[in-house]
């Protein structure tokens, strides 16, 4: 206990015998009523959370459901895809590889045909050559035309050759129009020197 | 006694099982004590009511977390009701903080008390600050240290300890009026 001073000790006394307010019943009425409040907030709140709670258990059955439906959904797709890739994988490359070859083999017969008996040796080495990129081409025919064009370049010096472009390089157009050359109207021949009588040809 | 006892252990139990009889015998039972601390704290009977049904409510609602071995009845009712009390009291103003040292020993003068009664002794109390009059009843009444009184009314000691050297100068000057 606490000291206190003897009127304050007089004052604890005289504060015990104080009258009570006749209020009992009125107090009980009001409590009764907040119990009855808190007991249909208390029943509210577990209604409430058995709903939450089914809900929640629902939703994890649906998602579990959702779930095997998009595993079973993405293996169907993925072998329809993967079926449709092999059915056009043999279509795409057979073709594409022996049309190539084939190109590749008329080209050569022509250009064989169109040069002079005089270049044969340089012909030899250079068919020597083609042998073994034909067997390179066979393997890797998307190819084949890149590699060729420098192989035939250095054996056919002869300017009277024909040279013809391979079938397979398409030429591509600028698609930016160039700004012609030098003065409209006066060509590159315009420029070169021509001889008015030709003496020594008389002579 | 004992079976004053024993009827308050049965109603406890009635209690805990929420039936509305033995929460009804509990309180009528506790009333006038409940009831003398409520209008300690209180300005008026009306606030006294409110204090008391706030707290029954309290007490009805976590009459399960009562533990008979740790303490009697009385005392767990009547700390439910101070906090009540004094829950109700910083509703009504606000505990402002006063920091000092140490606090001022009014001049005590043995005033002739007894002619005062109960009524207007309580007057008296309701016309102190409602921070004062708190410390006051939590000090001299209900026997709370400054400690204690800081903790609950969330001040420092040396608050609590100006609070009641308040109480104590204000009282002894009502007191001298009356006498």
């Amino acid at each position: 206990m606490n000291n206190l001073l003897p009127y304050e000790e007089q004052i604890v006394e005289k504060l015990a015998e104080l009258p009570l307010p006749n209020l009992q019943d009125a107090i009980w009425a009001r409590i009764e009523n907040l119990l009855d409040a808190d007991d249909a907030l208390d029943s509210n709140e577990t209604a409430e959370e058995q709903i939450i709670t089914e809900t929640r258990t629902g939703r994890t059955v649906f998602n579990k459901k959702m779930i095997v439906l998009l595993v079973i959904l993405a293996l169907v797709i993925s072998i329809i895809l993967i079926k449709k890739q092999r059915n056009a994988q043999p279509q795409r490359q057979q073709p594409a590889s022996t049309d190539s070859v084939e190109k590749v083999e008329v080209n050569m017969i022509k250009e064989q045909s169109d040069i002079k008996k005089t270049d044969l040796p340089a012909i030899q080495k250079a068919n020597a050559k083609t042998s073994d990129t034909n067997q390179q081409l066979r393997v890797t025919p998307d190819t084949s035309v890149t590699q060729i064009t420098p192989i035939f370049k250095p054996p056919v010096p002869d300017s009277s050759v024909k040279k013809e472009q391979p079938a397979a390089i398409p030429v591509k157009k600028d698609s930016v129009t160039k700004k012609p050359k030098g003065v409209p109207g006066i060509s590159d021949a315009d420029y070169r020197m021509k001889a008015i009588s030709k003496d020594s040809i008389k002579n | 006694m004992q079976q004053n006892a024993a009827e308050i252990t049965t109603l406890i139990e009635g209690c805990k099982k929420r039936e509305r009889k033995a929460q009804e015998l509990l309180y009528r039972n506790l009333y006038s004590f409940a009831m003398c601390i409520a209008m300690r704290y209180a300005r008026d009977e009306a606030d006294a009511a409110d204090i008391m049904s706030h707290a029954f409510v309290k007490i009805f609602k976590y009459i399960n977390t009562y533990d008979s071995t740790k303490g009697v009845l009385h005392a767990w009712v009547k700390k439910i009701i101070v906090h009540e009390g004094l829950d109700y009291l910083k509703n009504r103003s606000k505990i402002e903080e006063v920091e000092i040292e140490e606090a001022e020993q009014p001049l005590v003068t043995n005033l002739a008390i007894e002619n005062v009664s109960a009524k207007e002794i309580m007057l008296l109390l309701k016309q102190l600050p409602p921070a004062t009059h708190a410390v006051f009843v939590l000090y001299a009444v209900d026997g709370y240290t400054h400690r204690e009184i800081a903790d609950r009314l969330h001040i420092s000691e040396g608050t609590s300890k100006w609070h009641l050297s308040e109480a104590r100068k204000q009282l002894q000057k009502k007191l001298s009026v009356i006498i």
